[in-house]
């Protein structure tokens, strides 16, 4: 990519059906999937039957709730992450029903100024497209003005896979402060019929094992296309 | 949409004082409410039914602390400039060696080779290092918010799956009727 | 490179490596080819027989009629299941203990290890043995000491010609299947296969024609046993008679693969040696004193790269440079450019004038003498 992001984020996100309170650090490190100097530097946010959060550092937080679990990492190397995930719903939870599997990568960049930043939110959704109503959407009061605070494109018909889709969505960052900043989120989603979900933590794993440095590094790919707006405006 | 797997991205707006709602995120607040709900009805089942507690928690009360999807106070951000892959070809006293693929060119050959300190690695890898580990080493730059900026080497080794007793026993199984095949019975 | 085929009367044995491994052919005459394992060209990334027999116009699927598996480590045998491949009229020749239980269970255990970039340590193996019990399970033999596996008749002006196969021996058969079985993995993360050394599964052979002998070595290793490596096939009474007078050293000239009564009882007086170099872990063989002890019994040896180990070709930004210095110092480059080194005789009329012609980075191996390691 060649803006150097600001924050840098990727989860892996999975729909089923999960008993969040067996998800404590001390479980993953019984299970060999964490170690334990991990389990020494876990904080556990909150462990109940319908929810469970902890995070050890910054390279792992894990949410998990009925219907979906999700770890999320803020430092490579990301297959780490993946590693965690497979070794967690192949080796131990493989009977697990899940149907969904998101890969998703994370990144807020700045492109200098609040003026770069606002040009290339025209780009992406010219305020004319609005007609008359493009006048009032300029038009601002007390520093602030109106334009896009959201736009999420979406690729499907992917020869990887059966059912799924590429959604990339760009949004202002509000964790850089003098509005430079721009948040781009590429989700990598694949599915499996919900009548396979009973075998569905292999099938999802192997999807995992398969397509997780590729999606990243194509979804690293779809952001530097966004990053490079800035040399066009 | 509850059943997207986009992460979450709820954005704590400090000036609103609230949570910046998207469809996600009002799904994922009423899902929430459903669990505070049912808490709450468990506490008071536990406790003195004349007890005045509100027979219905809201969610800062539940998880007011512990809202887990609090945006992140992230003080760094790592960029990776260059990513290998590794494997273990030998082990001496204080160094391994290990052949390396550039993960960052997208190789899928091993081109390099090269000595590292055993020190180097974080102590639970060293541990459990051994001819044949496969690891991964980066290179990059890590920024804080304050603004500095240290280049960094981090070598992590791979948490692979393990062999299970089952797996070994249907490889055996396999082999034996692969070995058939091979021999012509 | 060559750019044409030899001729019909015309022996010809050409040698490439290092190359994560090393390959030979061998012409018997009238476009008939023996392949002996396989390695990758290190620029081309395509396996260096292949991309030979595409340039001097050679069809493998046509004049292959032999592939000899004397490998089974990726280290050793990139490309082997393209070659196979691309031959499927060859017959196809291995240790039988490849094809035991005790072996394919190793390979099983170790052919998804969950990466997607490394290799596993055996995928071309698997990949190879996949090939042949799906498509050609009859065109397979087993080497064991003194089999002739392929017995060709003369054909035009083409000699007859019969290759035969000196080793593993029994006992090597033996030794081979124990170390794999000690190798089942515990319970514990997966990781790489290892090799076994010494390579008891290597194939050395012996082709003889009526005015040819060629002995390639393979990586067989001599370890004092009378039952084993290449005293074992010294001694043997059962073994094809006369005098090589061209030699693939065995084990990259390793002392290990070095055994004097191979020298004085198997080949003539002064024969040409051939041989590739390896590199590992930061060692690479023949070293110096290797090339002066072959080239005493051998003065005219050649070597397919005498090129160092260079340091890795790829540039990479001056923050990655920097901290590589940091960390490791240097990055080495695995293997410098694979080179080759190709004989070919004078055919019927000259069988014993041989032609060479070299890669730009082979040599007699006569320049590693008298050098530093």
């Amino acid at each position: 990519m060649r803006i150097e992001p600001e924050n840098n984020s990727v989860s892996i996100v999975l729909l089923g059906s999960f008993n969040a309170a067996i998800f404590h650090p001390a479980w993953f490190v019984a299970n060999n999937l964490l170690s334990k100097n991990n389990l020494e530097s876990s904080e556990v946010e909150i462990i109940l039957k319908e929810i469970a959060v902890f995070k050890i550092g910054d390279w792992l937080r894990i949410q998990v709730v009925p219907d979906r679990f999700i770890a999320e990492t803020l430092e490579p190397p990301f297959v780490r992450l993946s590693d965690l995930v497979y070794k967690t719903f192949r080796e131990v939870l493989n009977h697990t029903p899940i149907f969904k599997l998101g890969i998703n990568r994370k990144v807020h960049f700045t492109v200098g100024d609040e003026e770069t930043r606002n040009k290339i939110g025209k780009m992406l959704a010219p305020q004319e497209a609005w007609g008359e109503w493009a006048d009032f959407i300029a038009r601002g009061k007390d520093e602030k003005h109106g334009g896009m605070i959201s736009i999420v494109m979406q690729q499907v018909g992917i020869d990887d896979r059966e059912i799924g889709h590429i959604q990339a969505k760009v949004q202002p960052s509000p964790l850089i402060k003098n509005g430079s900043g721009i948040i781009v989120e590429v989700n990598d989603h694949y599915e499996i019929p919900k009548d396979d979900a009973l075998d569905g933590a292999i099938r999802i794993t192997d999807i995992l094992s398969k397509q997780f440095e590729d999606s990243i590094r194509r979804s690293e790919w779809i952001i530097d296309q966004v990053m490079a707006l800035k040399e066009k405006v | 949409m509850i059943d997207q797997t986009a992460a979450i991205g709820m954005y704590f707006d400090k000036e609103a004082n609230d949570i910046t709602d998207n469809i996600e995120d009002l799904v994922f607040k009423s899902l929430y409410q459903g669990i505070a709900n049912d808490y709450s009805a468990r506490q008071k089942h536990l406790l003195n039914l004349d007890d005045t507690i509100s027979d219905r928690a809201d969610i800062k009360d539940i998880f007011k602390d512990k809202l887990p999807l609090q945006p992140r106070e992230v003080h760094y951000s790592i960029s990776v400039l260059q990513e290998w892959e590794g494997y273990v070809v030998s082990i001496s006293n204080e160094t391994f060696t290990a052949r390396l693929v550039d993960v960052t060119k997208n190789c899928t050959i091993e081109d390099e080779e090269a000595d590292f300190h055993l020190d180097d690695l974080e102590d639970t890898d060293r541990s459990r290092i051994c001819p044949g580990s496969i690891f991964r080493w980066i290179i990059g730059y890590r920024r804080s918010l304050g603004g500095t900026k240290d280049r960094i080497s981090r070598i992590v080794l791979r948490n692979l799956p393990s062999w299970t007793k089952k797996e070994l026993g249907k490889n055996q199984r396999d082999a034996a009727e692969w070995a058939s095949k091979l021999n012509g019975k | 490179m060559r750019k044409l085929p030899p001729d019909s009367d015309q022996f010809e044995i050409t040698l490439f490596g290092p190359g994560y491994g090393e390959s030979a052919v061998v012409h018997l005459g009238a476009n008939r080819w023996i392949v002996v394992d396989s390695c990758l060209d290190t620029n081309t990334r395509k396996p260096a027989v292949l991309e030979y027999f595409n340039e001097i116009g050679v069809s493998a699927q046509e004049a292959v009629r032999l592939i000899v598996i004397s490998h089974w480590h990726d280290d050793h045998v990139r490309g082997l299941s393209d070659i196979v491949s691309s031959c499927p009229n060859a017959l196809v020749c291995c240790s039988s203990a490849l094809t035991q239980k005790e072996f394919l269970a190793y390979v099983l255990n170790y052919k998804n290890i969950m990466t997607q970039t490394t290799s596993s340590g055996v995928s071309e193996i698997k990949k190879t043995f996949q090939i042949l019990s799906e498509k050609r399970l009859h065109r397979c033999a087993f080497a064991i000491a003194n089999r002739p596996v392929l017995n060709l008749p003369a054909e035009g002006t083409a000699d007859s010609c019969i290759v035969t196969t000196l080793s593993p021996s029994d006992k090597e058969f033996d030794l081979f299947l124990r170390g794999i079985a000690e190798l089942i993995p515990p319970p514990q993360t997966k990781k790489r296969a290892p090799s076994l050394c010494p390579n008891h599964a290597a194939v050395a052979l012996w082709i003889e024609s009526n005015s040819v002998k060629i002995l390639l070595g393979s990586d067989l290793e001599e370890k004092g046993d009378a039952l084993t490596g290449w005293s074992t096939i010294v001694q043997s009474a059962e073994r094809p008679q006369g005098r090589a007078s061209i030699y693939k050293v065995p084990h990259h000239g390793s002392v290990t693969g070095h055994h004097n009564s191979v020298w004085s009882d198997m080949m003539v007086k002064a024969p040409i040696a051939v041989l590739s170099p390896f590199y590992h872990a930061g060692k690479k063989v023949p070293t110096e004193k290797d090339a002066t002890r072959i080239v005493m019994l051998a003065p005219e040896s050649y070597i397919t790269t005498q090129n160092p180990i260079p340091k890795t070709k790829i540039s990479r930004s001056s923050s990655v440079e920097r901290t590589i210095r940091e960390t490791v110092g240097k990055i080495r480059a695995v293997q410098p450019s694979m080179g080759w080194v190709s004989l070919r005789n004078g055919g019927k009329s000259r069988p014993d004038k041989w032609d060479v012609a070299l890669s730009p980075s082979a040599s007699l191996l006569s320049a590693l003498c008298g050098g530093t390691d």
